[in-house]
């Protein structure tokens, strides 16, 4: 009976023990818990670059010009970008010259280089399809230049003729 | 061929070649970036492109697929561009819409490529002569042919189809086997058997002798020896319970 008695008693004291250690944890574990904190959360967002086209002047004149005769590629067309992105080609393509309906002459009288010219034959021919001009890069917040010329038909009839040039940046 | 002084002693084929135009120096941009399209056979996709006004006055445009590379014994692929037309008002943007249809006709991993062009169109009307410059936006597109991925429906149905056809073989396998169990267990010896089994073991002896196998002579001797003592067995309680 004695012996049991001292069991009973070892036990007893053995459960106290463990009760209170699990309250210890608890309180530790819960003032972990309660504990307020602040962290910090990093946004960020891209915003997509542009490139910009501008240019000057935004019309050309050749001036009088005889038939059979040229206007050099000279006349010089600045092409500025002012956007964050390089415009990494020139594209350009053209219309016919129109004096009316009936009289005209074809786009691919008008040359067009990255350089000035004196003749108008060195320049490459403006086309009706939109075509990158080589080399022609436009630098973000920077320009590049293109130069036109004309060749004007033999026997071509008299008039002031007008034709429509179209100048894009592409990125 | 010469200018200058030549031309101007032809006086009725001289050209009058000026220009004046209304200046806007308006900011005509689009956003960067490289639209490439992988169309399926038969199929459309559409991509955005975005153009930008950065100046203060409105911006009208139009739309138009600039260029289109061809190539030999496939159709072209149909793009489409929306809104072809606008106005981009003073620091806003417009989103252009670029479909493409590929025709299931074509041979997949066909490639084109496009430029889409946003011009400027100007108010101004030219009122003398001269080249009128037009400034713009374009985007450069790659196009590519994809073959259509397969539908997964049939693969689902014949695989249900799979598990069913097991299912049932190996329910039919189960209940023959059932049944066969069933079938031994329920059957009884029939009587010819016993009499046919005792009368073995009788004449085991001399057919035994016949093969020449020992043990098996042996075992049909125990059996027949088991019989019998089983049976007086049998008989001598018999006699017991007369008693």
């Amino acid at each position: 009976m004695k012996i049991g008695s001292s069991i009973r008693l070892l036990i007893m004291q053995i459960g106290l023990t463990a009760f209170t250690l699990l309250i210890l944890v608890y309180s530790q574990v819960g003032s972990v818990f309660a504990t307020s904190s602040t962290s910090n959360v990093l946004a960020n967002v891209v915003v997509s670059s542009v490139c910009e086209i501008s240019l000057a002047p935004n019309a050309i004149t050749f001036g009088n010009v005889a038939p059979g005769t040229f206007h050099p590629t000279n006349v010089l067309v600045t092409d500025s970008n002012n956007g964050n992105a390089n415009a990494n080609s020139i594209d350009i393509e053209g219309t016919n010259w129109i004096l009316t309906s009936s009289v005209n002459f074809g786009v691919s009288n008008t040359t067009y280089n990255m350089v000035s010219s004196s003749s108008a034959i060195t320049g490459v021919q403006l086309s009706n399809t939109l075509t990158p001009v080589t080399g022609s890069v436009v630098p973000a917040g920077g320009s590049n230049t293109i130069y036109f010329g004309v060749n004007v038909p033999v026997a071509q009839a008299a008039g002031t003729y007008t034709q429509n040039i179209i100048l894009e940046n592409s990125c | 061929m010469k200018h200058g002084s030549a031309g101007l002693r032809l006086a009725p084929f001289l050209f009058l070649a000026f220009s004046i135009f209304s200046l806007s120096y308006a900011q005509f941009g689009e956003v960067a970036g490289p639209v490439n399209f992988n169309v399926t056979l038969g199929s459309s996709q559409t991509l955005n492109m975005t153009i930008v006004n950065t100046g203060n006055s409105a911006v009208k445009f139009v739309a138009t697929l600039g260029y289109l590379s061809t190539v030999i014994n496939e159709t072209a692929p149909n793009i489409t561009i929306s809104p072809s037309n606008g106005t981009v008002a003073g620091h806003t943007q417009e989103t252009l819409a670029i479909t493409v249809h590929m025709p299931s006709t074509d041979t997949p991993g066909t490639s084109w490529i496009g430029i889409v062009s946003v011009a400027e169109v100007s108010n101004s009307t030219p009122i003398g002569g001269g080249a009128y410059l037009q400034a713009g936006v374009a985007k450069n597109i790659s196009i590519v042919a994809s073959k259509p991925v397969g539908s997964i429906v049939p693969y689902v149905i014949l695989a249900v189809l799979l598990i069913i056809l097991a299912a049932a073989i190996w329910y039919y396998t189960r209940n023959r086997k059932q049944a066969l169990l069933r079938s031994e267990k329920k059957a009884p010896i029939p009587a010819a058997a016993v009499e046919r089994r005792v009368k073995r073991g009788a004449t085991g002896k001399a057919a035994a002798n016949k093969r020449g196998a020992r043990g098996r002579r042996r075992s049909t001797r125990r059996s027949s020896r088991k019989i019998s003592s089983s049976s007086s067995a049998k008989r001598s309680r018999a006699k017991r319970t007369a008693r």
